[in-house]
């Protein structure tokens, strides 16, 4: 079974210097990092609304958003079922690596969980 | 404004471009017509607040990217300007995107200057003085933005892509701003006035008398 243990390993992934994991009402679940009371409800609002988005304009999935900063300290935000999962990547991390990175993580998670449940 | 749109709507993969300014909606737009105005305004709006609560959290924010499986939507907030937001396919190449941008919005004044028309809109983003026929432009933007205008707007484009084909889209944008230059108010009035720029910009008089019968329903109840 999934626990938070299991989300914290993100931190061990090259290029990540922060994490938040979210639930789809806001309610944060996990975090390293700071200022985690603002961020948690924002990266729901951004993840929902991206969901909302999709269907006027037929699109499909969606996948993950990045918030491109100045500092290069982008902040990438996945869906993961009922919850958002967002970093914030180190100044130095190409964003294109680490969104395969994570990506990877989260999938590596499910397919976990999966095999788990089937057990 | 709309040499910006252009230059970018012209990249390969690029499916639609568009400016959203808060208080008027959208300004100007380069889609084809499986982006209604309506679903626009709406995906606008939604951006919008993306960006300023991020800028609220993170004052550098420069832009943002939604991904999705097969699309890319791309929001940032040019100097001066209202938020230019552009969906293209995920394989577009991002330098190439990025190169244009930046050349494009080099010299913003000189875009919003070449605009043809909608002036009130242009010189309002730029922070220029607004004249009285720039405030009333903006009204009238606002107007045909929603409800049952932006509906009348949407069959009115509708219906010339099905007697003009691909560059209907392209027609319909600019009559619309020229046409929104030359009215001060909207009526059934202003409202022939567009079917009849409409009509010459067809050229042939049989597919405008098809023009003006597809319509005939949508602007019967004016």
């Amino acid at each position: 079974m999934t626990t938070i243990h299991d989300f914290s390993k993100i931190v061990n992934i090259d290029g990540v210097k922060s994490y938040y994991l979210v639930k789809f009402d806001g309610t944060g679940i996990a975090f390293q990092g700071e200022n985690a009371d603002t961020i948690f409800p924002f990266v729901a609002f951004s993840g929902l609304n991206c969901d909302a988005i999709s269907p006027l304009l037929g699109f499909s999935k969606f996948k993950h958003i990045i918030y491109t900063r100045k500092n290069r300290e982008d902040v990438i935000a996945f869906s993961l079922s009922n919850y958002f999962l967002a970093v914030i990547k180190k100044a130095d991390a190409p964003a294109s690596d680490l969104v395969q990175s994570v990506s990877s993580f989260i999938q590596a998670i499910i397919s976990e969980n999966a095999a788990n449940q089937s057990n | 404004m709309e040499t910006v749109l252009d230059s970018i709507k012209s990249l390969p993969g690029v499916s639609c471009a568009f400016y959203y300014d808060p208080q008027i909606g959208i300004v100007s737009r380069k889609a084809g017509l499986t982006f209604t105005d309506e679903n626009l305004a709406n995906v606008g709006q939604i951006l919008e607040k993306f960006f300023s609560w991020g800028i609220e959290l993170f004052a550098d924010l420069e832009r943002i990217l939604l991904n999705y499986d097969h699309s890319t939507v791309l929001v940032l907030k040019p100097s001066g300007s209202p938020y230019l937001v552009i969906i293209h396919e995920i394989g577009l190449d991002a330098n190439l995107l990025n190169m244009t941008l930046t050349q494009a919005l080099k010299n913003p004044g000189m875009d919003f200057s070449t605009s043809t028309t909608g002036s009130g809109a242009a010189a309002a983003a730029v922070g220029a003085p607004m004249r009285d026929g720039d405030a009333n432009s903006k009204k009238l933007e606002k107007l045909l933005s929603s409800g049952p205008i932006a509906q009348i707007l949407s069959a009115l484009e509708s219906s010339l892509n099905k007697v003009m084909g691909p560059m209907a889209s392209f027609i319909f944008s600019d009559t619309r701003q020229t046409w929104i230059g030359s009215v001060d108010h909207i009526s059934k009035a202003s409202i022939d006035k567009l079917v009849q720029m409409l009509c010459s910009e067809i050229g042939d008089q049989e597919k405008a008398n098809t023009f003006k019968e597809l319509i005939a329903p949508h602007i019967a109840s004016l």
